[in-house]
């Protein structure tokens, strides 16, 4: 295996080619922290799904609220 | 070769940051938001099993009014308490509903709500009456999830501000 040179490292054209090149040169354990880094970022929500969310929350937060109403007493 | 290493080692740092920062405004507001939401139904849960297990136990969604039995009593939590705890959590719970409101229509760059700093005043009587219970492995528990509210209360106001 050889090195990769300068230029083919301004030329990667892929996430995966960039962290394989970085892998190469700082190590193995470099190629899997960008992976897990990138896994942890998580499934990007639609706006919708983000507005679901929340209204689900928010139905739940109504029927809490009315619970700790009728708790509060006075 | 050093220059490569420098070279690599400075895309292997851009790489964490926009890993860590990629996530919309929006979705870490509205994943912190839910967070903030299950740790105030699980503080809310967890007084009200404390105050009378045995109505909490036969149904949790019915209204407990009288705090009694041995946990209740050795955590120091009246029914005068739990009536106070209720009362900070109805106020807590409408700031919140407020704040969902808010988040199925704000955008970055739009002001921040006010009902942030109300919710985090609400989440701080929240601790102050966990804290101010008896040293019991309850009230260890009571005061954990008030301080996990806290912390989301805050990383939302963090995201919220951040976006503007």
């Amino acid at each position: 295996m050889r090195l990769p040179t300068e230029a083919e490292i301004r030329n990667v054209s892929s996430v995966t080619q960039l962290a394989i090149t970085t892998g190469i040169i700082l190590g193995k354990q470099a190629i899997a922290l960008v992976k897990y880094l990138f896994k942890q970022r998580g499934v990007m929500l639609t706006n919708a799904q983000a507005d679901e969310i929340t209204k689900a929350v928010l139905a739940k937060d109504e029927v809490r609220k009315a619970l700790a109403d009728a708790e509060a007493g006075g | 070769m050093k220059r490569l290493r420098i070279y690599a080692a400075i895309v292997l740092a851009v790489l964490l940051v926009a890993a860590c920062g990629s996530l919309p405004a929006k979705q870490r507001a509205v994943l912190g938001n839910q967070a903030a939401g299950q740790a105030i139904w699980a503080l809310q849960d967890a007084e009200r099993r404390i105050c009378n297990p045995a109505v909490f136990d036969k149904d949790p969604t019915i209204p407990i009014t009288e705090c009694t039995g041995p946990t209740a009593s050795a955590a120091g939590l009246t029914t005068a308490k739990h009536q106070e705890f209720a009362k900070t959590l109805s106020t807590a719970y409408g700031l919140r509903i407020r704040l969902d409101n808010l988040l199925l229509q704000w955008q970055p760059g739009a002001p921040e709500p006010s009902e942030l700093k109300g919710l985090q005043d609400q989440a701080n009587g929240i601790l102050t009456i966990a804290r101010s219970l008896a040293m019991t492995e309850r009230q260890k528990e009571l005061v954990a999830l008030a301080e996990l509210l806290m912390a989301e209360v805050q990383k939302i106001a963090a995201t919220i501000r951040g976006a503007r």
